[in-house]
């Protein structure tokens, strides 16, 4: 596959701040990548950057083969001369013109003969089922609609790379369900490689060929969504995606790419675990547990082997699932279990772990520990 | 980074240094820091130099010949306590009005507020002309009281009496306006509160609600006090008879005489009375704290009943209103219509002779056709330089151009009696360029100063609500800058450019405060010819030529008034969405 995008040590800084900190990436021809992090994490300005919006110190953007942007050379084309569509957050469809017109508009910019304009507009119109819409005032349609709108207006010259800024996070959860089954079918159909950012996991893990995890302008881990999910190659990975808790262990002894574990009140529990991230070889340690890897079991007898004792203190039902907060020791746990397995609030469980991550104790307990 | 810059690169460097210069932004802010250098800097510089020289000498004579002779000493301390005492008169009205129409179930609320802002549309020369025909020596009431009572009545009109109550009735609107708007927007669940503890609604208005826009009235206050030391035509009119003489009407005669280092000097003292009172309302408001309990959101407010009452409290508001607001109007027209004033009211005394003589009068219909001249003329100007300011400011991000627009305003506070005297030190033996007093090239000038932040003001604002997006969605579409300017950002600012310049063309239309420092033969405008004329005596041509021009001025207004309230249903119809 051939690289759409490259991005090659990009460094943004504001002042005293480094915003995106020797950003490298590629994304591939019909690739959906999704840049994910919190808030800050630099992704929106990498983003920005790749658009022509943000002008980067270092580094250089390639983009469908050119360069786009260069700090060496001071090559820095402007955003009208990138082969992109971009949707931006706020929708960003134009108040004074009517939806025909909004996405017609980069069409017109680029000269396109009317009839041509036309035919295109009243296609993406109909792909995105609106395409009875066109005469319509951007105030008279609903926030979903507008969005469509802004991806249509992006779709629209038939781009080398879309770039989407947080596009669905203004609209309502069920809304958003359906954007992005929608997206991704769009994406499928036009076969048009996709760089996204988000802050939402869900959505990244959900729709995203690869995923980039994002922190302080640090680029973490690339992977596909089981990668990040099963293998995060640093700390702040395991700790932003999906949940965990922590817990803490002694590391009995290492061999080979496993490990063998003690944990529990009264280290009565023990575990068999694969060697992960920063897995010291013996001592104290770090057991972080995602909560469906977490097994329950009633029980009214002492402990039983290898299994930990735990109480259950707070309990949610979600419908598919449930959720118990248990306790163990001193740490709380939180644990997913089919909706068939209801446990009274209160009540002693045996606790035992399927798969978890055995890494170094430092400042990992805090999240989980109780003070009560 | 530059230290990655080889020398092999050095050509396509200094390549970029040029072009760095010649990029457009830079340009732009260029020609826009000469013009508010010319028009703006340039004359206040001339005022606050000039003041401090004597005979090409470091001097402060001037300021001590301020001081020493009395009457100029009792000009400064009129202009103070008249405008105390106007704005507390400004604050009891405007503040009453705001409770009566925003908190109590009287009836035509929608009605009275438009009629309780009409005051700004009316300007303070024709008020005081108004004034004088009702209450002056031959006046509609002076008359009514002498048949009622047999006695001359309890006041004089010619008196500080008679411009604190004219400056008062003129200004509340101020007041009345931010009171409102506060009473409108606060979160009732705090009025609320105390409502489930048991309060009564007249101690709630008294303990919560009244303490909570204290800074509403402050401001309103603040500005209706500026707008009283600035006023010029109020106390010309009613002062100047009486031989009682405040800073800006001194500063009128000094000019006649003329006296050009009194008139800077004391135009320094009136900069200075502004910019203390400026400050002391700001620590003012400041000790009280910024109340964070003004939200955006509509709200069911604190609503007392009037109950029998309400009949009578609405018959108050009407002839109120009827007396400050539309008799002085009716004054005025009835003026025009007469023989001469203190006719009967019969069919032989009204007369249109005031009209044909005005319109006969070659000089009049030199000043209407000035002021058709100047007052687009200049909110064109001061329309498109501020967008451009704003623009830089707001959206480009240009460094430097927040400072200008912030310089830019700063004529805002001043007295419109310093605006002319800069003009005329400015512009009437420059440093360099043309000799521009004796032409209308210095009355435009004048306004540009005056008005620029009202330009400012409103693309300003304009520009701030427009999202950034809504330009990089355009440029990311493939749109350069300049035709994402075209086609984006200018047609979503024309609202707010035509806003502004509807209300420059109203204010610079019947300007009279600099106006009257900076005319002459020839370049004379509407505002200074009904001043000569009341001046003179011509009272009812005054009025004449002050009736011609109320329909143009009314029809602006009423327009302004629609397109806020269009404007604000839009941003309504905006903020209703959903998700947005």
């Amino acid at each position: 596959m051939t690289a759409i995008l490259t991005l090659d040590g990009l460094t943004k800084r504001y002042g005293q701040v480094t915003a995106v900190d020797n950003v490298s990436l590629s994304i591939d021809a019909n690739e959906f990548f999704s840049l994910i992090g919190p808030s800050g994490c630099g992704k929106t300005t990498t983003l920005r950057s790749v658009a022509g919006l943000e002008s980067a110190q270092q580094g250089a953007i390639q983009m469908a083969g050119r360069t786009v942007f260069d700090a060496a050379t001071r090559r820095d084309l402007p955003p009208n001369k990138r082969p992109i569509g971009m949707v931006f957050q706020s929708y960003a469809v134009w108040p004074h013109m009517n939806i025909y017109e909004n996405i017609g508009y980069p069409l017109k910019v680029r000269g396109l003969p009317r009839d041509a304009i036309k035919a295109r507009v009243q296609r993406v119109l109909d792909m995105l089922g609106m395409g009875e819409l066109g005469a319509r005032m951007p105030s008279q349609l609903s926030g979903g609609q507008q969005q469509r709108v802004a991806l249509g207006r992006a779709l629209a010259i038939e781009p080398s790379l879309l770039l989407l800024d947080e596009p669905l996070s203004n609209l309502d959860a069920k809304l958003r369900e359906s954007m992005r089954a929608e997206l991704k079918q769009v994406q499928r159909d036009t076969g048009l490689p996709i760089l996204y950012v988000t802050h939402d996991q869900d959505e990244a893990l959900a729709m995203s060929d690869r995923i980039g995890v994002m922190s302080a302008g640090v680029l973490h881990q690339i992977g596909t969504p089981t990668e990040v999910y099963t293998r995060p190659a640093t700390r702040f990975v395991l700790d932003f995606i999906g949940t965990v808790s922590y817990l803490p262990c002694d590391v009995l002894n290492r061999e080979g790419d496993t490990v063998a574990i003690r944990w529990g009140d009264a280290g009565e529990a023990t575990a068999t675990l694969e060697v992960n991230l920063d897995t010291p070889e013996r001592g104290p340690a770090s057991l972080a547990v995602r909560p469906e890897h977490v097994q329950l079991t009633a029980s009214h007898d002492a402990a039983q082997p290898g299994l930990a004792r735990g109480t259950i203190k707070i309990r949610a039902y979600l419908g598919d699932a449930w959720e118990y907060h248990v306790r163990v020791g001193d740490c709380l746990v939180r644990v997913r279990t089919d909706s068939a397995q209801e446990l009274e609030e209160g009540s002693e469980v045996a606790v035992g772990v399927r798969q978890g991550f055995v890494v170094s104790a430092a400042d990992s307990e805090r999240d989980s520990v109780l003070f009560d | 980074m530059s230290q990655r810059v080889t020398p092999p690169h050095e050509v396509s460097e200094s390549l970029a240094l040029l072009r760095w210069w010649l990029d457009y932004r830079r340009v732009m802010l260029m020609l826009l820091v000469l013009f508010v250098g010319i028009t703006i800097v340039y004359p206040l510089y001339q005022v606050f130099w000039r003041s401090l020289m004597v005979d090409g000498e470091w001097s402060l004579a001037n300021y001590s010949a301020v001081f020493l002779r009395p009457s100029n000493y009792m000009a400064l301390w009129n202009t103070l306590w008249v405008s105390v005492a106007a704005t507390g008169l400004a604050v009891v009205i405007g503040t009453l009005a705001a409770f009566v129409v925003q908190r109590t179930d009287v009836p035509h609320k929608a009605l009275l507020s438009v009629l309780l802002v009409l005051p700004f549309a009316i300007p303070p020369l024709f008020s005081a002309i108004g004034w004088v025909q009702l209450a002056g020596p031959v006046g509609l009431f002076t008359q009514w009281w002498r048949e009622l009572f047999g006695a001359p009545p309890p006041w004089n009109i010619y008196s500080p009496g008679g411009i604190i109550f004219v400056l008062a009735v003129t200004n509340y609107p101020f007041v009345f306006i931010t009171v409102a708007g506060a009473l409108a927007r606060m979160d009732s669940s705090l009025e609320e509160a105390a409502r489930t503890s048991g309060v009564g609604p007249l101690r709630i208005m008294k303990d919560i609600t009244l303490p909570l826009v204290r800074p509403a009235i402050l401001g309103g206050a603040l500005l209706a006090f500026v707008s009283s030391i600035d006023n010029f035509g109020i106390p010309a009119v009613l002062g100047m008879r009486a031989q009682f003489y405040v800073l800006t009407t001194r500063i009128y005669e000094a000019l006649t005489i003329p006296n050009m280092p009194l008139a800077t000097a004391m135009s320094v003292l009136l900069v200075l009375v502004a910019i203390v009172c400026l400050v002391a309302f700001r620590r003012l408001e400041g000790s009280r704290g910024q109340y964070a309990v003004i939200s955006g959101k509509s709200v069911t407010p604190n609503v007392i009943r009037l109950g029998r009452a309400r009949p009578w409290v609405l018959m108050v508001l009407y002839l109120t209103l009827v007396v400050i607001v539309l008799m002085p109007v009716f004054a005025l027209v009835l003026t025009s219509l007469l023989r001469f004033w203190g006719a009967d009211l019969s069919a032989e005394n009204f007369t249109l002779r005031h009209y044909i003589a005005v319109l006969n009068q070659s000089g009049a219909r030199r000043g209407i056709v000035n002021s058709l001249i100047l007052a687009p003329a200049a909110a064109t100007i001061i329309v498109i330089v501020s967008a451009m300011i704003a623009y830089l400011n707001v959206k480009a991000r240009q460094r430097g151009a927040g400072l200008l627009d912030g310089i830019a305003t700063v004529p805002f506070a001043l007295p419109g009696s310093v605006i002319g005297v800069s003009m005329i030190l400015a512009w009437s033996n420059p440093a360099f360029g043309p000799t521009l007093y004796g032409t209308l090239w210095i009355l435009l000038a004048g306004y540009i100063m005056r008005y620029m932040a009202f330009g400012l003001q409103s693309t300003r604002s304009t520009l701030q609500q427009i999202h950034d997006s809504l330009e990089e969605a355009a440029w990311t579409s493939g749109a350069s800058r300049l035709r994402t300017i075209r086609d984006i950002t200018l047609p979503l600012l024309r609202p707010g450019m035509l806003a502004g310049w509807v209300l420059i063309f109203i204010s610079a239309f019947n300007e009279l405060t600099v106006s009257v420092l900076i005319w002459t033969t020839g370049a004379e405008t509407i505002g200074v010819w009904i001043f000569l004329m009341q001046d003179s005596g011509f009272t009812g041509r005054a009025a004449a030529l002050a009736v011609l021009t109320l329909p143009v001025i009314l029809l602006l207004y009423l327009f302004t008034q629609w397109l806020t309230k269009l404007e604000a249903r839009r941003r309504e119809r905006r903020a209703g969405k959903p998700d947005a």
